[in-house]
């Protein structure tokens, strides 16, 4: 299979795979302590799977579909919600990935960044700064939730390596 | 930089390093830590008071001593009850109920927001201690109104 018909059908899978995450995220009832429509960020490992091994383009592609998907579903802002969270964690890990960071450091950076993503919008959308109040509780739960996402790539990777395009060149 | 705990097949980058673990630390603690300052701030009831905004713009300050079920003139569909020194959204004609499913809110601080109304809640402690809005843009916010009492509902 060339690589191009490769990078195309593994694409569809992640991208495929993110949206069925994300509509299950969409199930978890509204927690009191986070800001409302912040998502925990679980269904961003199809974006970092694909910012991985097809680059940035893909990724973005993967990303913006995703939040299209949740803007029909859900709404506007939620839409707004995650494709800004798309945008800063798929952003933050390609500057990591630049910096030669571990796949570990990637996760935690993208889940992070997907929570504070969010959080600039709510805080845009509303006019006004909730940094100080949601901030050290995002930066932690985004910290777990790359934690998982990393567990993830690493408990995947070995038989995501048979049937994966090679992985971009940094 | 020691290489630890990879298994990945390809060869350039590796899964974890031992300075990822101090880095992941290191946001635990700062979120950790944040929310003990946050918590350690909480006031009396009988004094808090709790303020709506509506596009970043004080509506009212309404006290929390005394129960009470109300609806501000400006956004009518959406109903507020004090109870116990605790304000919530009581409803709201908003598709997704997030602010109605956040519940009481009784620690200086805490917000409930209402997105599709653009309507948050935040509780102030008396001594206006905790940290208030970064920055305000936008617009001169309008004097707020002194509590009189919204249309009850």
């Amino acid at each position: 299979m060339s690589d191009r018909l490769r990078r195309l059908v593994f694409c569809a899978l992640l991208t495929a795979a993110g949206l069925v995450l994300s509509f299950l995220e969409q199930q978890i009832p509204v927690l009191p302590w986070m800001p409302p429509g912040v998502k925990l960020g679980l269904s961003n490992v199809c974006v970092m799977f694909s910012m991985i091994f097809l680059g940035l383009p893909y990724a973005l592609f993967c990303g913006l579909l995703k939040a299209l998907f949740v803007f029909g579903t859900r709404g506007l802002i939620a839409g707004l919600l995650s494709a800004a969270g798309a945008l800063a964690s798929i952003f933050g890990m390609w500057i990591l990935r630049k910096l030669r960071a571990s796949y570990l450091l990637m996760s935690v950076g993208g889940g992070v960044l997907h929570n504070l993503g969010q959080l600039a919008v709510v805080s845009l959308w509303l006019k006004l700064s909730f940094f100080s109040y949601y901030l050290p509780l995002l930066v932690t739960a985004g910290t777990a939730a790359g934690l998982l996402t990393g567990a993830v790539l690493r408990a995947v990777m070995p038989a995501l390596a048979r049937i994966a395009p090679k992985e971009v060149k940094r | 930089m020691k290489e630890t705990g990879s298994k990945a097949p390809a060869a350039e980058t590796k899964f974890s390093r031992r300075s990822d673990w101090l880095i992941i630390t290191a946001l635990m603690m700062t979120g950790l830590l944040g929310l003990l300052a946050f918590l350690s701030r909480a006031g009396s009831a009988a004094l808090t008071r709790a303020q709506i905004f509506l596009d970043g713009a004080l509506l009212a300050e309404v006290p929390l001593d005394e129960d009470r079920v109300f609806t501000l003139p400006e956004c009518p569909e959406v109903t507020f009850e004090v109870k116990d020194g605790a304000i919530r959204f009581l409803s709201s004609d908003c598709p997704d109920k997030t602010c109605v499913r956040t519940g009481f809110l009784r620690s200086p601080g805490s917000y409930a927001v209402c997105l599709p109304n653009r309507i948050h809640i935040r509780l102030v402690s008396p001594s206006g201690q905790e940290s208030g809005p970064d920055a305000i843009t936008g617009f001169a916010a309008p004097e707020p109104r002194a509590w009189k009492g919204g249309a009850h509902v």
